[in-house]
């Protein structure tokens, strides 16, 4: 009956004048809704999808003859030049090396989303299935159990089944050298540190960096601050101002975006970034870069995968693999810098030095310090926030 | 530039029935087609993009399942926007109730101890009573004060978001690795499970009838829309307005916080931040596309719930990128309500004597 004649031009105007209003904050819950989707994140390269991947089909007449399907899940978009960023080099890396690999991607999936996309993947016949952030883990365990039939490769955490391995680097080798850099080159003997999440792999990071610092320097402090998030360029850049207020001389950080770095940058200090290549935002105080190259994990992976060899275990490799790294030097850096930590580098390589070996958690064991790390090294200031 | 011609808007006194069935189809197909040129564009062929994500969701049973978990929350806030609605209110804030909702159904599911047949409905109903809470406020001062409802249902969401961040992060903090998360259901407060579907698909729909009685069979439901169609008349025919205003938005609260109690008790079994993707929001168009009558709220929940589901399969399949895909979702949306306003006018142009210039606009 409201529809009957005078009363709606009102209600119709209101409903206008009421959209318009709300209208940014409408769609971006519209976006929202399907922005957490399995979405393609290469897409915008235009290769992350089942269209490219039938044309590679044709050429796949080798001996074992089969072609592949890989997906990747992020939990960004990995134009970011952080985490997903990293992975996304190394899934770009194989699927051009192997023409007998097809590969899609699906970016921005939430923790809360990731059982519904890993399980239209495996119902769309894909062979292996790459989670690449800690809480993927519960959902693919779960879709891992009841899919025998496909293999599953979690990044970064402790649960395996039968068909789901996990993976990580010793990123912790490189993190110490570039502690050692940082610790050399303060002036201060103030450090700081934005980190995302206090859960072991942070602070795992965090230790290292400090120790590499206290190695060569033992004047040194390490400040960190907590974000919350992987992802926030501006939590990141206020952590990162909070820190340069309080006097720190040189940037590190474990965070998603090099907003951090670039921060430190325009204060005039020195700064070492994660995950990508970040000299362009540090300028002439950029010192390095922990790095990821997930290819030398991706490509014997697939590999396996493909010729039916793959088997559930924890691939965890460090500097000599080559799939931890550290960043081509800044402009600024001074030759004795590069020479103290390229010799720390090879006897790391080497075996000779053990990065946790003078530390208190040198007698913990390799578990331990891969999942229940929740304490600093000296040097570090305050206490890891209780959970 | 229209010189002496006039646009003019008339109300229609009569939709004719081919136009009342036929613009949604064509309306959505317009859309699709002003998307099928970005698609082009891409190489990708539309037509093959399209049966992937309308077909091919609707004849699988992983798409159908898919599409109604998803449109259980759409269709609840959906109903939370569309009561106050038909009493003329505008419910901005059913995301924030959805948020109230989890945060109180997660904490009964945490801290009572009872057997699933208690837990469950006891759940449901403490997120129930926590939205309409937050409903309850605005509704108070809408019908004391005659503060404006929009204003304070907004504002209130984001103090409902932020509540939810704080407690998973604080008092709430359960999971493992300092995640902001709260810990995991215990297996008696999560809802059932009816085939590849939950129990909530239930309850939107018992919801969803339960709306319309009111609505179309009761005498609350007939005040409702009394109130809507014209306050002052209804207050001078006995209508207690303000008891009407409270109650569409304690009841459209609760539906809300009902359907963010079902999303983690169904789905997600813990409490994270930023759980949902927008629900609330989404809830204010799919409640303009079925203001007339509760059952279209449904229906306009399922054909949301199509879009993002299939959309995302287009993606997947396709490798369409995910900014592409909003945005033909967003044309299907901005057409069809584009079309409400066609269907319900008549647009004509006389002739004017004088040549006064016309205003760019006017009339649209």
């Amino acid at each position: 009956m409201t529809d009957s004649g005078s009363d709606t031009p009102v209600s119709r105007r209101t409903a206008i004048k009421v959209l318009g209003g709300v209208g940014t904050t409408g769609l971006a819950g519209l976006a929202g809704c399907s922005g957490e989707e399995g979405t393609d994140g290469g897409g915008s390269d235009g290769d992350g999808g089942g269209a490219d991947g039938a044309s590679t089909d044709n050429t796949g007449t080798t001996s074992s003859g089969e072609s592949i399907k890989a997906a990747w899940l992020y939990i960004s978009e990995p134009g970011d030049l952080g985490w997903s960023w990293a992975h996304d080099q190394g899934r770009k890396a194989v699927d051009e090396t192997f023409d007998w690999l097809e590969t899609a991607t699906s970016a921005d999936v939430t923790p809360s989303d990731a059982e519904r996309v890993l399980r239209e993947y495996t119902q769309n016949d894909y062979d292996v299935v790459f989670g690449t952030t800690f809480e993927y883990m519960d959902p693919m365990a779960n879709i891992a159990e009841k899919n025998p039939d496909v293999i599953y490769e979690h990044c970064s955490g402790y649960e395996t089944r039968e068909n789901m391995g996990r993976y990580f680097g010793r990123m912790y080798q490189a993190r110490y050298l570039a502690g050692m850099a940082a610790g050399t080159m303060t002036e201060e003997d103030a450090l700081g540190y934005v980190a995302a999440f206090p859960i072991p792999e942070v602070v795992r990071g965090i230790n290292a960096f400090t120790l590499g610092a206290r190695s060569v320097n033992d004047q040194v402090t390490t400040t960190v601050r907590w974000t919350n998030t992987w992802y926030d360029p501006t939590a990141e850049q206020e952590a990162a101002q909070s820190l340069i207020d309080e006097g720190v001389d040189v940037m590190a950080q474990h965070q998603d975006s090099p907003s951090a770095v670039r921060t430190a940058n325009e204060a005039g200090i020195w700064s070492t970034g994660y995950d990508a290549p970040m000299g362009e935002f540090g300028g002439d105080g950029y010192i390095t870069s922990p790095l990821w190259h997930w290819e030398v994990f991706y490509e014997p992976t697939v590999t396996a995968v493909r010729d039916g060899s793959w088997t559930s275990d924890f691939y965890y490799e460090g500097l000599e693999s080559g799939i931890v790294d550290i960043d081509e030097w800044g402009p600024e850096v001074p030759q004795d810098v590069k020479d103290e930590v390229s010799a720390a580098r090879s006897d790391i390589e080497s075996g000779d030095l053990d990065v946790w070996a003078d530390s208190k958690f040198a007698d913990e064991s390799e578990t331990f310090r891969f999942q229940e790390m929740a304490s600093y090294v000296e040097g570090v200031e305050g206490s890891v926030p209780e959970s | 530039m229209v010189g002496g011609y006039e646009l003019t808007v008339s109300a229609r006194e009569d939709v004719p029935r081919w136009l009342a069935y036929g613009t949604p189809v064509l309306t959505v197909l317009g859309a699709l087609a002003v998307g099928a040129v970005a698609l082009l564009a891409l190489g990708v062929d539309p037509v093959a993009a399209y049966g992937t994500m309308f077909v091919g969701t609707l004849t699988s049973e992983f798409g159908v399942s898919q599409t109604l978990l998803r449109a259980v929350p759409l269709a609840l806030t959906g109903l939370a926007v569309y009561l106050p609605l038909r009493a003329g209110l505008w419910n901005i804030g059913a995301e924030g109730q959805l948020y109230l909702g989890a945060i109180a159904g997660t904490w009964v599911g945490l801290n009572v101890d009872a057997p699933g047949v208690v837990l469950v409905p006891l759940v449901l109903f403490g997120g129930g009573v926590a939205g309409g809470l937050w409903g309850l406020v605005p509704g108070l001062l809408r019908a004391r004060r005659g503060v404006n409802e929009i204003i304070v249902t907004l504002m209130l969401t984001f103090v409902g978001v932020e509540l939810a961040g704080y407690l998973v992060r604080g008092p709430m903090r359960g999971g493992e690795g300092n995640f902001p998360v709260s810990a995991e259901l215990p297996a008696a407060a999560l809802l059932p499970e009816l085939g590849t579907v939950h129990a909530g698909v239930l309850v939107a729909l018992v919801a969803t009838v339960a709306v319309r009685l009111l609505i179309t069979r009761t005498t609350t439901g007939y005040e409702v829309v009394v109130t809507g169609s014209n306050a002052d008349a209804a207050d001078t025919a006995g209508v207690d307005v303000e008891w009407v205003y409270v109650f569409v938005l304690v009841a459209g609260g609760a539906l809300a916080g009902l359907a963010g109690a079902i999303e983690i008790a169904g789905l997600q079994e813990k409490l994270r931040p930023n759980f949902s993707p927008g629900y609330g929001f989404t809830a204010i168009p799919i409640a303009l596309l079925g203001r007339r009558g509760a059952l279209r709220v449904g229906l306009a929940s399922l054909f949301f719930a199509v879009l993002v589901v299939g959309g995302s399969s287009m993606e997947l399949e396709f490798g369409v990128p995910a900014a592409l895909v909003e945005v033909i979702q967003a044309l299907v949306i901005l057409f069809l309500i584009t079309a409400e306003f066609f269907k319900r006018y008549r647009i004509g142009v006389e002739r004017t004597r004088e040549t006064a210039p016309v205003p760019a606009g006017e009339g649209s």
